[in-house]
């Protein structure tokens, strides 16, 4: 190229400009919203979802539609034995999924009650792990040196932590506080914390290994060459970056929370009855599975769909945001 | 200034008083440290030790050298994007090479750099608008969104791109427009010195041009003065006006562009020069060629006395023991070489001679240091980002 160099007509000068006479950049965030769009599972997966939101939310007025209530003893349903007073655990349209054995209680209505504890925990649980997972993670990548050092000891450390025999060893402490039984609040908050507090490390990881490679791109450089500040390359130039894989693990973990909550619930580790939820539930139809089996059904199902819907949207989400899928 | 000969020592070659920047002896060690709780300094990789040399208003500087002479890291030091070890950067009359970030913040209007790969160097997620639209946002806070963006659209215009393009996306754009954001936004504050940090190494050859000449343009019209790195000795002769040809993070000659090119007195130019292609077979062949034998020794552990000693071809005892001053042989040509020679670069009656270095293979083994190893080097330049955030 000692030859001189001639002014060559612009590579890149559009011609579509007249023709078009609003030129709207597509975002990522957009592109990845018309992707999920066309995935029908995806689609399946997000109106599952929005079903048993609306049920949690609307519980009162579903059991009022069918006058029942969770805590109520429908002991005219059962037997002398105590067993529901007919097939399918005595369903009718008074109680569409019948009562349960012993107490008589509705298992309808127990269930939905259900879906509101256990979606509150585990979307609680999801947002206290993604939220320290998120800081410790961009912490630890961003400042790097000994702060690094302690955060991703800490992680393994955690990571180690056996969390099944630690809840079922700080419920039997908590648990006999007068207080704890009596206020469901303060029970939804426990569990949260156990289900939530030992998941953080691994979105940190994940976070902390985004902000490794992606602080040392040169669009951070140039941030810093016009002079902006630790706060604006954190949250203006950063974390843009991270919201997709943020948003695909939370609604990857949801599920996982949900399981945690059931399994947790089950021990007789999680919420104290009568409040119901769909893993004490299970629990409660151990006793008389092969007598009443359509009671272990419900919560069964309705912890499988649950679990499946998060699952499908989660990973439409994930196909979405993949830069390597096709538009 | 007056011609000083060439047995004066050191002395302050090239220098003026009242240039824009004047760089004196910047150095640029990245620690290295080993030890997990104490850590402690083991070694340092010395990326750019010693340069010194000046940038007039409206002027530019190329900046050569091959693939780890310290060429990006000088130009990153001088935006102070990387803390400088030692040395004085002097600009516009202040001395800005001990400034904290918050004293920068004033220069960071004068001062500005365009990066090479303009993939990495815009925000996926930003529209263009958001990008060029930054230097605005974060200076003047007073400005409202609509004179932002008539601001944004004009410089948009004036590098070239449309400016209806402003909501567009950085994957939305080829490579040689990214490249013309990402120089709109770095004249976007009318900065004094732009430090162009490989700036079409990555772009094609026919779109390098057209970069190039806007970067000719726009330094016309606002009276830029350009620090260029470049490893594309004929990308430099077009755009510098004076050249700066560095080696393992010294500068081994300086000169303006057509002596450089035309009368070159050090070893380690002659050799460079030798290296490019003439677009004819014929005097292609005939022409001389320099071998250069061995890689480039470790910045970990530099060789003793000229730190080309180990691959130059007139390497004698004398350049081992003693470091060649860097100084001023014929007024605004400096060089730092022991036996400076002039040779034609382009000599077409030299029967393709080839010219390799003296030095058996044995020696070179020995002057290769033993923990010249990667991931040491590395690790050195991870350690001192972390310090300055």
């Amino acid at each position: 190229m000692t030859a001189p160099l001639d002014t060559a007509p612009l590579d890149d000068a559009p011609a579509v400009a007249a023709a078009e006479p609003q030129i709207a950049g597509r975002s990522l965030g957009q592109i990845a919203w018309g992707r999920l769009r066309r995935d029908k599972v995806a689609l399946v997966g997000a109106g599952m979802i929005i079903f048993f939101v609306l049920v949690a939310i609307f519980a009162p007025l579903l059991c009022a539609i069918f006058d029942v209530d969770p805590e109520t003893n429908y002991t005219d349903q059962l037997d002398d034995l105590g067993f529901p007073d007919g097939p399918w655990a005595n369903a009718s349209w008074d109680h569409p999924f019948g009562v349960e054995p012993g107490l008589g209680r509705d298992i309808f209505a127990r269930t939905v009650y259900g879906a509101r504890y256990s979606l509150t925990i585990a979307l609680l649980a999801t947002v206290l792990t993604v939220g320290l997972g998120v800081v410790a993670g961009i912490i630890a990548g961003f400042r790097g040196g000994w702060m690094d050092t302690l955060i991703s000891r800490s992680m393994d450390i955690l990571l180690a932590f056996p969390v099944l025999l630690f809840s079922i060893a700080a419920l039997v402490i908590v648990g006999q506080a007068q207080w704890y039984k009596e206020s469901v609040l303060y029970q939804i908050l426990f569990m949260t914390f156990v289900i939530g507090f030992f998941g953080w490390p691994y979105i940190g990881r994940i976070i902390r290994g985004q902000v490794l490679s992606l602080r040392e791109k040169e669009f951070v450089d140039a941030a810093r060459s016009l002079g902006a500040s630790t706060n604006r390359i954190l949250f203006k130039e950063l974390l843009p970056n991270l919201l997709p894989i943020i948003l695909v693990y939370s609604t990857l973990i949801i599920p996982t929370n949900i399981l945690a909550e059931a399994a947790l619930s089950f021990l007789g580790v999680g919420l104290q009855p009568p409040t119901p939820t769909w893993g004490q539930m299970l629990s409660d139809s151990r006793a008389s599975l092969q007598l009443v089996p359509s009671y272990v059904a419900v919560p069964g199902m309705a912890i499988f769909l649950c679990v499946l819907a998060f699952n499908l949207f989660g990973d439409g989400l994930r196909d979405a945001f993949d830069p390597k899928g096709t538009q | 200034m007056t011609v000083a000969p060439s047995t004066e020592p050191s002395g302050a070659p090239t220098l003026r008083d009242d240039a824009l920047l004047q760089v004196r002896d910047l150095k640029k060690h990245f620690p290295i440290t080993q030890g997990i709780l104490f850590q402690k300094q083991v070694g340092a990789v010395q990326a750019v030790d010693g340069v010194t040399f000046d940038v007039a208003e409206r002027e530019t500087l190329g900046l050569v050298g091959e693939s780890g002479c310290g060429k990006s890291t000088a130009g990153r030091t001088i935006t102070k994007l990387i803390e400088p070890t030692s040395g004085s950067i002097v600009f516009d009359g202040k001395e800005i090479s001990g400034y904290s970030r918050s004293q920068m913040q004033a220069l960071r209007n004068d001062i500005q750099i365009i990066f090479q790969d303009p993939y990495s160097s815009l925000n996926p997620r930003h529209p263009i608008g958001t990008i060029v639209g930054a230097p605005f946002r974060i200076t003047d806070s007073s400005l409202t969104d609509k004179e932002i963006k008539s601001k944004v659209q004009s410089l948009l215009e004036r590098v070239g791109l449309n400016p209806e393009h402003y909501n567009r996306y950085p994957h939305e754009f080829s490579g040689g427009q990214r490249q013309r954001i990402g120089v709109a936004r770095a004249v976007a504050l009318r900065p004094k010195l732009i430090v162009c940090d490989e700036p079409v190494s990555a772009l094609d050859v026919s779109i390098q041009a057209q970069v190039v000449n806007l970067l000719e343009d726009l330094q016309e019209e606002f009276g830029i003065a350009y620090i260029f790195v470049a490893h594309d000795l004929s990308v430099v002769r077009h755009i510098s006006d004076r050249v700066a040809v560095m080696y393992l993070g010294k500068i081994m000659e300086l000169a303006d562009r057509d002596t450089l090119y035309s009368k070159p007195l050090h070893p380690y130019t002659h050799a460079l020069l030798s290296a490019v292609p003439i677009p004819d077979p014929d005097n292609q062949n005939r022409r001389e060629r320099i071998l250069l034998t061995g890689d480039l020794p470790s910045p970990i552990n530099p060789p003793s006395g000229c730190v080309f000693h180990t691959r130059c071809f007139k390497a004698q005892e004398r350049c081992k023991l003693e470091v060649p001053a860097f100084r001023e042989v014929a007024p605004g040509h400096a060089i730092a070489c022991h036996f400076p020679e002039e040779r034609k670069p382009f000599d077409p009656n030299a029967e393709g001679r080839v010219i390799r270095s003296t030095m058996s293979a044995e020696e070179q083994d020995q002057q290769l240091p033993v923990d010249a190893h990667p991931d040491l080097v590395q690790q050195a330049h991870q350690d001192d980002r972390s310090q300055f955030r």
